[in-house]
């Protein structure tokens, strides 16, 4: 497992930026000439990492950061989903399937789920008023 | 992300083309219930244009699901693409909304 590549950056948390996010991680993963399903299958569990930001850890998102950082592996991709915002109380109890703490907002609660579906390892780590942080690792498979 | 109904012979066709994720989902919602304010004895979501979603349009396809479940009017889906059949199959939305 060498490293290729390097990527490090921070967006608005703002929700106009997740297709920008999702796909900018996509094409970062274009040199090891990945299947259809694993790029989809990176969008989707990044998609679902900044919305989770962009939702929960901001009272004022558009005045607040999303830090992405990632390392392109020959085989792999590590990406790591960064906030500064309030933190989760319970990891554990969000990422149970089907949980929302905005059941009024037709949340599906299925962020987390969809995160560990869709990648090969997810580790979350989160203090109250000390941001969350989201690290998932999806192993490439080539055309 | 563009969503518009098409209604003829008591059906609705909705389409959601583009992405759907949390940027767009409320308005793609939006449009929706105004499309079934003209009373639909059936409603199909055609996404043969939608090449992304995530758990925010999963959210936003169940609500609908149950706002019609209530009125007795089924809803179904076509045209998914590989990308939203996995979201619909793992999410379980494909044991709830039959493909047609």
């Amino acid at each position: 497992m060498s490293l290729q590549n390097r990527m490090t950056m921070s967006v608005t948390a703002k929700s106009g930026n997740e297709a920008f996010i999702r796909g900018a991680a996509a094409a970062f993963c274009v040199p090891l000439n990945p299947t259809l399903e694993t790029i989809n299958d990176i969008k989707t569990a990044v998609s679902e990492a900044v919305t989770n930001v962009i939702v929960h850890a901001y009272d004022e998102p558009e005045k607040n950061l999303i830090h992405i950082e990632a390392e392109l592996f020959d085989d792999s991709l590590s990406i790591i989903i960064r906030d500064d915002g309030r933190g989760i109380a319970d990891v554990g109890q969000a990422m149970q399937p089907m949980y929302t703490s905005k059941p009024e907002k037709e949340r599906s609660g299925m962020g987390f789920t969809f995160m560990q579906t869709f990648t090969d390892e997810l580790e979350v780590t989160s203090a109250v008023g000390g941001g969350t942080t989201v690290k998932m690792k999806k192993y490439i498979r080539s055309r | 992300m563009t969503a518009y109904g098409e209604f003829a012979g008591g059906r609705l066709i909705f389409f959601i083309e583009g992405e759907l994720d949390d940027s767009n989902a409320a308005a793609a919602a939006e449009e929706f219930d105004k499309g079934i304010e003209c009373r639909p004895r059936e409603v199909v979501l055609d996404f043969s244009r939608l090449s992304f979603m995530d758990s925010t349009g999963v959210g936003m396809v169940i609500s609908r699901y149950k706002r019609l479940k209530e009125r007795g009017v089924p809803l179904y889906v076509t045209g998914l693409c590989p990308q939203t059949e996995k979201i619909f199959r793992m999410s379980g939305l494909l044991k709830i909304i039959k493909i047609v």
